[in-house]
């Protein structure tokens, strides 16, 4: 967890990032405890009030909940989970659909290009 | 351990080279002595040599600060940024010098006084000699010797607190300069004062007389009480006005 | 039990001279409560010289410095431990005398906590301080001014000299041994990168005065810049004003 961060974006976003990504490939289990804010911020090396911030900003997204006295906690809420899940990929489809755009590549273009891209790199999978 | 145990702890350890160098160097000294008496053939100039070492006894603390406010002075910050207030920073210095010169001032007594009665027998030399004679000189001589050594470091310590005000505000140069200035300065300025018949008014009083017997070789037949009375104000007005000085007003 | 709104160091139109030159010139910032601050610069900007005043090392020529309200004077060390960035010590110590040594001068000192960050940062109690490595010192002396429990901790260049993975273990080891709900941090440091991330507040200095005062992460979020970055151009900007 000690990659660095980018310095000229905000660190409590990108740390917010990490961690829902880590509950979708399921290192970070529903219902699993988050560590302390004091615990996270040595870990990430990152200030203790930015990852306040960070947990007051997944709880908003809903992907944690923290129960008063005992920490902060994965969300159990399947339905939360996924919609999450929806979110990232579209997130993260629309950065790379304005990137091409801004590129000039047509959808068609882009389409093709992803579908290539992907069996190219099945059949590359296959060949190890 | 609270604060000021454990300054007094760290100046035993920050003086504690200095005082065993002195040591070495008194032992070497005794040794050119014992040398010398030899090569001469006259036991009596080990006596002198043992004199003169308790003599020079009266710059011990001098010295002891010297060394110790010079290395103190490497490392300011650590010194300033203690709890302690700055008189008992000095104190701690003093006493520990203090103790030093004790311990010294004890071997180079006890060597003086085996020497000047069994290499050199003084009653003999001096039927009329006695040992009440020998313990009162040697006592009052002592005492003396402990109160100089201590107002000396004193004002060597005063010395020191101005030359640190003045050469961070005025330059090293300038530092340097007002402090040999004031050094001969200060004595100076004393004597006159010393001198005047308002002094005289002041601190005259409380007449002892000594009655040390014609043998020893004591120059005072009489003391004032008023006269220590005096010195024992100045040297606290020198202490105070150094505290206050690195209190308030020296900066790293 | 945070709160932003109380201050806790307070310049009030400082001047500092040291002869006739001025280190700091009418220098008016208050610091909150609670924070990481790193405080940046070039050299001789008058950096050492804001934390030397916090400490009561040195006094203002003119205006106030109070911490809690109480101008800081030599006294003001119970509630401020400061590392200088010299690299002085009583070296007739060893490093276990030396934490011992602060322990009786200064009755916030938490031994415990010393001798979990002497374990942290590997430093032998036996070994006298003079043998150690220029490295090695720099430990200690963080080590024996992060282990007090007060309302202010100063730094003045905690990282200098040292290679970067001690750097790194350092910056970590601040987060981990700091209280950081009852401790003020200010660090001055050219490393800026590598406190970048543990800052909550910047201050830019130059020529002695203030240029800035800005939330880390707010310029990350509003103008979507580095403190290295941002500090090239507020200098820049500076420079043109002038």
């Amino acid at each position: 967890m000690a990659e660095d961060f980018n310095a000229s974006k905000p660190i409590y976003l990108q740390l917010a990032d990490r961690i829902n990504r880590q509950i979708l490939r399921k290192e970070l289990e529903t219902g699993q405890k988050l560590p302390s804010v004091r615990e996270m911020a040595i870990q990430s090396g990152v200030n203790p009030n930015t990852v306040q911030r960070t947990y007051s900003e997944l709880e908003r997204m809903g992907s944690v909940e923290s129960k008063r006295g005992q920490g902060t906690f994965v969300t159990e809420d399947q339905y939360v989970l996924n919609e999450l899940r929806q979110r990232l990929k579209k997130e993260q489809i629309s950065s790379f659909f304005e990137d091409m755009k801004e590129m000039g590549f047509t959808e068609d273009e882009m389409v093709s290009g992803l579908k290539e891209y992907i069996s190219g790199e099945e059949r590359g999978g296959t060949n190890d | 351990m609270n604060p000021w145990w454990g300054q007094l702890a760290k100046e035993y350890r920050l003086g504690r080279g200095g005082a065993i160098g002195a040591l070495i160097a008194l032992f070497l000294y005794l040794g050119i002595g014992v040398y010398t008496s030899w090569r001469m053939g006259n036991p009596e100039t080990f006596l002198a040599f043992c004199a003169f070492a308790l003599m020079m006894h009266v710059l011990y603390m001098a010295g002891y600060m010297c060394v110790s406010l010079i290395r103190e002075q490497r490392t300011l910050h650590l010194w300033l940024q203690t709890p302690l207030p700055a008189y008992k920073l000095l104190l701690a210095k003093l006493l520990n010098g203090w103790g030093a010169l004790a311990f010294s001032l004890f071997i180079i007594s006890a060597i003086t006084l085996i020497s000047g009665t069994m290499i050199v027998n003084l009653f003999e030399l001096n039927p009329e000699l006695t040992w009440p004679d020998v313990i009162s000189t040697g006592v009052f001589i002592e005492i003396h010797i402990i109160l100089i050594a201590l107002y000396i470091g004193i004002g060597l310590t005063f010395l020191w607190a101005i030359y640190l005000v003045v050469s961070k505000s005025l330059g090293k140069v300038s530092g340097n300069v007002i402090g040999i200035v004031l050094f001969f300065f200060l004595p100076w300025l004393m004597s006159k004062w010393e001198s005047t018949g308002l002094f005289d008014a002041l601190f005259v009083w409380g007449r002892i007389d000594l009655n040390f017997s014609d043998v020893a070789y004591v120059a005072f037949k009489h003391v004032y009480i008023g006269y220590y009375f005096y010195h024992f104000l100045l040297a606290l007005l020198l202490l105070f006005t150094a505290s206050w000085l690195i209190e308030r007003k020296v900066e790293v | 039990m945070r709160s932003g709104v109380e201050q806790m160091i307070e310049f009030n139109q400082v001047t500092k001279k040291y002869r006739s030159q001025a280190a700091l010139n009418d220098f008016s910032l208050t610091l909150p409560h609670g924070k990481i601050i790193g405080l940046v610069g070039e050299n001789g900007s008058g950096k050492s010289t804001v934390l030397k005043l916090i400490s009561g090392l040195i006094s203002p020529t003119k205006g106030s410095v109070t911490v809690d309200g109480e101008p800081a004077t030599r006294k003001i060390s119970s509630r401020v431990s400061y590392l200088s960035e010299l690299d002085a010590y009583y070296t007739f110590y060893t490093v276990g005398e030396t934490v011992d040594y602060y322990k009786s001068l200064y009755s916030d000192f938490n031994q415990s906590k010393a001798e979990e960050i002497l374990d942290y940062m590997k430093l032998d109690r036996s070994k006298k301080v003079k043998d150690l490595s220029k490295g090695n010192r720099g430990r200690l002396k963080i080590a024996v001014t992060l282990a007090r429990e007060v309302p202010v901790i100063l730094m003045d260049e905690p990282l200098s000299g040292l290679d970067p993975m001690v750097r790194d273990s350092i910056v970590k080891g601040l987060l981990s041994f700091m209280d950081y709900e009852k401790q003020t941090l200010i660090i001055t440091t050219h490393e800026i990168k590598e406190i970048e991330p543990i800052l909550d507040m910047v201050v830019l200095i130059k020529d002695g005065t203030l240029l800035k005062v800005e939330e880390v992460e707010e310029l990350r979020i509003e103008q979507n810049v580095s403190i290295v970055e941002w500090m090239k151009q507020v200098y820049q900007d500076g420079g043109m004003g002038k």
